[in-house]
């Protein structure tokens, strides 16, 4: 084993010889203090004998405990081999995988330790998933670089006077990988990461469309392989794709728009960044150990004990997720709640702040105190799958219907957290491409306000067939209904700012337009879903899938991607290409309403949701083959067009034109400053003079500085 | 505005038409055969809401695709549009309109859930007893004392009185007051059985009930003398595992006399007794 001197300043270098040493000396020093620790501990684990155990400790590829162990050393050993010991003082992606390699092990270990000193079986997979994945995730969040400033604080430790902003701004792409202070970094981190979350939960969706496309299992072993998918791809679409992506918008938006230099806590939004991609990992890391299958819903009791079936080790790992994702959904909503009312520029009153602003405000606030509703309801399912509590199991005083309240008072309004802030963007991508104010501006942000309230007493318009209290349903019929009105008045105020205005088509122009189609039906529908008779008859059917991706699709994609395009040039200093810009908009319009129009009448001829196999179905109306089959047309012709959005967006952000500071002559503080903006937004701390949507006149929203102050003062500015 | 409205109301008129293209029964069919007196209203109203959605549909695309087509900006010129920043009259109108709407159809859903769930009159009902389980579905009829039939087999015009259980969660235990030590627990499914438009879960620990009245026979002998067998299913409508899209055993809807000879025999399915018309 060579290697043993190296020469290395600062800064990482690479010994591939080295490292494979040392992975292998890993492996071996692991498994062998494993296979001590467990001859001392004198126990079996599981039904391995000592001799198999050993056998097992040669078999490489054979994926079980004592190799899992091992092979952890070895990874360990691999980076040691390779960066040397530079990766335990530099934060960053490296050293995240470093830390939480060391955290898992930590938590697996120190789990199976408590356990033998309290006379149980040292091993035990469910306690373990849990406690060493959340070790885990601290030992990813210290490699990061989360923790550093705040343990510096607490352990009493010099920290500078004024903040050197070194892990503020970007300088290269590296700079995206490391725990970033800056609110652009971090906004354009969430919205890599979400569309790379939406690549994987959009190619769970085409492998489901290819099993449905015919009758018969095809491409699946069985039903419960199925049901993975969708609960797979529907947890990672919700959680990892489209409450972060708007997250990721405002996160980079809202803070300009505000006239800020930056959120209040920049260092928690950097956290809130870094909690979700591991979160999505362990998601999708279930696949290997047995997926989750019980739908994103998990209703109990089929999650929590799985009736006579047995519940997948996976589920527990959902459990743990939803939490992290969750935790980094409530820190963001928090840092957007104090920025928007504590950090805007003087003369910005809550009646002159853009109405994205407006959507993302409520959205924190319905995500403040819906959240905790899901965590408490996993909570839930996690003590009864890992602990062997009772909270659903009626004979020992539990109720599942009670799962299904707690879990629906959040997530109904997790629809409006995945809506809002795609109706703030819409309303300044209409405005700003048909050059005319917004129509009814303060009913916008009243209705807005209207919804998020509204929001939390509709939820049980999920159980109208679950058995619950019967005098529940009507009421929340009419509270259901009653939501239409503010949607409309949105709906309608768009359509009204497009009337006579000087209407661009532009790909976000676009993409709005199709909104406008494609989110109405999405909503007609949900009408009808609120008539409790009509529900009844679909509820569970494919005429809710149908209504879900209309709204979810046809509403918060739209919007999403309406959004990336309008802005994309003060993002990335580049200009996207029109042409393929236009090419995706007609392939994703087309591609969905081929996808999910025929999904209304194959749910009201009776095709239940969550089906991996509709062969009886057809028998008694064929036609719904032919229909499932061009549902699955449709599902590739979407596909097409994401390959072209993301091609587009990569060449263009690498190669393509310069753009201007203002390309679409819009009025908001962000189309004030450069493209991309100055490390700070602002030279100097803008002032407000008037409403954000004066088009048609010469009226003017704020007055910026175009070069900084004679005398740049440091104690202006957050430094939180 | 006023020399728009009469192209607007075009527009509205062609997109309405070609809107309602999908609902002509040639084009697609969207309901299968309805069996239950009480499915008619559900009908009805979802017609009613269908024709709504349409006409705001409509209004909605009209006032873009009309602004797409006319409102265009110049190439070249790149000026503002006028800067109207609202119009309450207009406002208050699209307030008041769409909330005398949804309330009207709430009114009138409530009316038809009330009417869904009348207690017929004595005499016209037969009590169900629906056993879900992973993954099949059981049928008693308390009161011919048939437990277990594998079919779902039903008289016509009689409302059948459903009351679902989903097994596990003992009944008995809850009632006395006496847990049970923890028996094995099923999961929630759902009875539904969709040409009769109405479903309920089936949940642990819970009986659950639903009321329709079969309207239609879907087996027996038709008048030409032959013999017919509309195949219905009752289908689960809440994942309940690895065995949820299986779920699903028939119904057959009979004359008074055929049903009275079942409850006789009552191990016979729907396969047997269509096998056995003479026809």
């Amino acid at each position: 084993m060579t290697g043993a001197v190296a020469t290395h300043d600062s800064g990482t270098s690479f010994h591939g010889k080295r490292a494979i040493a040392w992975a292998i000396l890993g492996y071996m020093l692991a498994s062998i203090v494993l296979y001590g620790f467990r001859s001392w501990a004198g126990k079996e684990w599981g039904d391995v004998s000592t001799w198999e155990s050993i056998r097992q400790l040669l078999g490489f590829w054979e994926y079980d405990k004592m190799t899992l162990v091992g092979a952890v050393g070895g990874f360990l050993g691999f980076f040691n081999g390779l960066i040397g010991s530079h990766i335990y003082k530099q934060a960053g992606a490296w050293r995240s995988l470093f830390g939480a390699t060391i955290g898992y092990a930590v938590g697996a270990a120190g789990t199976m330790i408590v356990r033998e000193l309290f006379n149980k079986s040292a091993y035990s997979d469910r306690p373990i998933i849990v406690f060493a994945s959340v070790a885990c995730m601290l030992g990813y969040l210290w490699g990061v670089g989360a923790f550093t400033y705040w343990w510096d604080y607490i352990a009493g430790k010099a920290t500078p006077e004024h903040e050197d902003h070194s892990g503020h701004g970007a300088k290269s792409w590296k700079s995206y990988f490391t725990f970033n202070t800056d609110h652009k970094v971090i906004g354009i981190q969430y919205i890599v990461t979400t569309f790379a979350f939406m690549i994987i939960g959009g190619l769970l969706a085409e492998y489901m469309r290819a099993e449905l496309a015919n009758p018969g299992l095809q491409y699946v072993k069985d039903g419960q392989a199925f049901n993975a998918l969708f609960s797979v791809h529907a947890i990672i679409m919700i959680f990892l794709f489209i409450i972060p992506v708007f997250a990721g918008i405002a996160n980079y938006v809202v803070p300009i728009m505000l006239g800020a230099p930056d959120m209040a806590f920049p260092r928690l939004n950097a956290l809130s960044f870094w909690l979700l991609p591991f979160g999505g990992f362990l998601f999708l890391a279930s696949f290997l150990i047995g997926p989750f299958a019980a739908g994103w819903t998990n209703y109990a009791p089929l999650s929590s004990t799985g009736g006579q079936g047995v519940v997948p080790l996976g589920a527990t790992l959902f459990a743990v997720g939803v939490q992290i994702v969750g935790a980094s959904s409530i820190l963001t909503a928090i840092n957007f709640i104090v920025t928007i009312i504590a950090m805007r520029a003087p003369g910005l009153t809550m009646w002159r702040m853009p109405l994205l602003v407006w959507a993302n405000f409520t959205t924190s606030l319905l995500v403040v105190f819906g959240t905790p509703f899901i965590a408490g309801s996993q909570f839930m399912v996690m003590f009864d799958q890992v602990m062997g509590t009772k909270f659903f199991t009626t004979v020992a005083g539990g109720d599942p219907i009670m799962y299904q309240h707690v879990f629906w008072f959040y997530s109904h309004p997790a629809v409006y957290i995945m809506m809002l802030p795609g109706f703030g963007i819409i309303s300044e991508i209409i405005s700003t491409h048909a050059r005319k104010p917004i129509f009814g501006y303060r009913a916008i942000a009243g209705s807005t306000l209207a919804i998020g309230l509204l929001g939390f007493s509709v939820w049980a318009h999920h159980m109208f067939t679950s058995g619950m209290g019967a005098g529940l349903r009507v009421p929340m019929m009419i509270t259901t209904m009653l939501i239409a009105v503010p949607t409309g008045i949105k709906v309608l105020g768009w359509a009204a700012t497009l009337w006579n205005g000087r209407i661009h088509m532009t790909t976000a122009m676009m993409f709005a337009l199709g909104f406008m189609f494609t989110f109405t039906v999405g909503g007609l529908t949900g009408i009808m879903l609120a008539s409790i008779p009509f529900d009844i008859s679909v509820s569970d059917s494919y005429f809710v899938v149908a209504h879900i991706h209309y709204v979810l699709f046809g509403g918060s994609v739209m919007t999403i991607l309406a959004g990336i395009y309008h802005w994309f040039p003060k993002m990335t200093g580049k200009m996207y290409n029109e042409t393929l810009g236009k090419w995706h908009f007609w392939l994703t319009f087309i591609g969905l309403n081929v996808t999910f129009f025929p999904m209304h009448w194959i749910g009201t001829l009776g095709m239940p949701r969550r089906v991996a196999d509709y062969s009886a179905l057809v028998e008694i109306h064929p036609q719904v083959h032919m229909w499932n089959f061009i549902v699955t047309l449709g599902a590739l012709m979407q596909a097409v067009g994401f390959a072209i959005f993301f091609y587009n967006m990569v060449n263009s952000w690498a190669r393509g034109p310069k753009a201007v500071g203002n390309p679409w002559r819009s009025r908001t503080l962000e189309w004030l400053v450069s493209s991309p903006p100055p490390l700070f937004n602002f030279y100097d701390t803008p002032k407000v003079v008037g409403g954000p949507y004066g088009f048609g006149t010469d009226s003017v929203h704020a007055i910026v500085a175009d070069k900084p102050p004679a005398h740049h003062d440091h104690s202006e500015g957050g430094h939180a | 505005m006023n020399k728009h409205i009469p192209k607007l109301l075009a527009y509205m008129v062609v997109i309405g038409f070609l809107s309602s293209i999908i609902f002509w029964p040639p084009v697609i069919k969207w309901l299968p055969e309805r069996i239950s007196q009480e499915g008619k209203d559900i009908d009805v109203i979802m017609w009613a809401m269908v024709i709504l959605s349409i006409v705001i549909l409509a209004i909605v695309m009209a006032l873009v695709m009309y602004s797409i087509r006319h409102f265009k900006a110049v190439p070249g010129e790149d000026i503002d549009g006028p800067p109207n920043h609202g119009h309450m009259p207009t406002e208050i109108v699209w307030i008041v309109i769409p909330t005398i709407i949804v309330v009207v159809i709430s009114i009138w859903s409530g009316v038809i859930l009330a009417n869904a769930e009348e207690t017929p009159p004595a005499g016209s009902s037969i009590d169900i007893g629906v056993d879900a389980y992973q993954f099949g579905w059981n049928f008693d009829y308390p009161k011919y004392s048939i437990k277990g039939a594998a079919n779902l087999v039903m008289p016509i015009g009689k409302t059948a009185m459903f009351k679902i259980k989903a097994r596990g969660g003992d009944l008995e235990a809850i009632e006395s007051g006496k847990p049970k030590p923890d028996e094995e627990s099923d999961v929630i499914h759902s009875f539904w059985v969709p040409e009769a438009r109405l479903k309920e879960d089936a949940v642990p620990g819970y009986t659950t009930d639903t009321q329709w009245t079969p309207n239609k026979i879907t087996l027996g002998v038709n008048s030409d003398g032959k013999k017919f067998w509309h195949k219905i299913d009752v289908v689960c409508a809440e994942l309940c595992g690895s065995g949820h899209n299986a779920m699903r055993t028939h119904v057959c809807i009979v004359s008074e006399k055929a049903f009275t000879a079942w409850t006789k025999e009552p191990t016979k399915t729907c396969d047997d007794l269509y096998k056995e018309l003479n026809a």
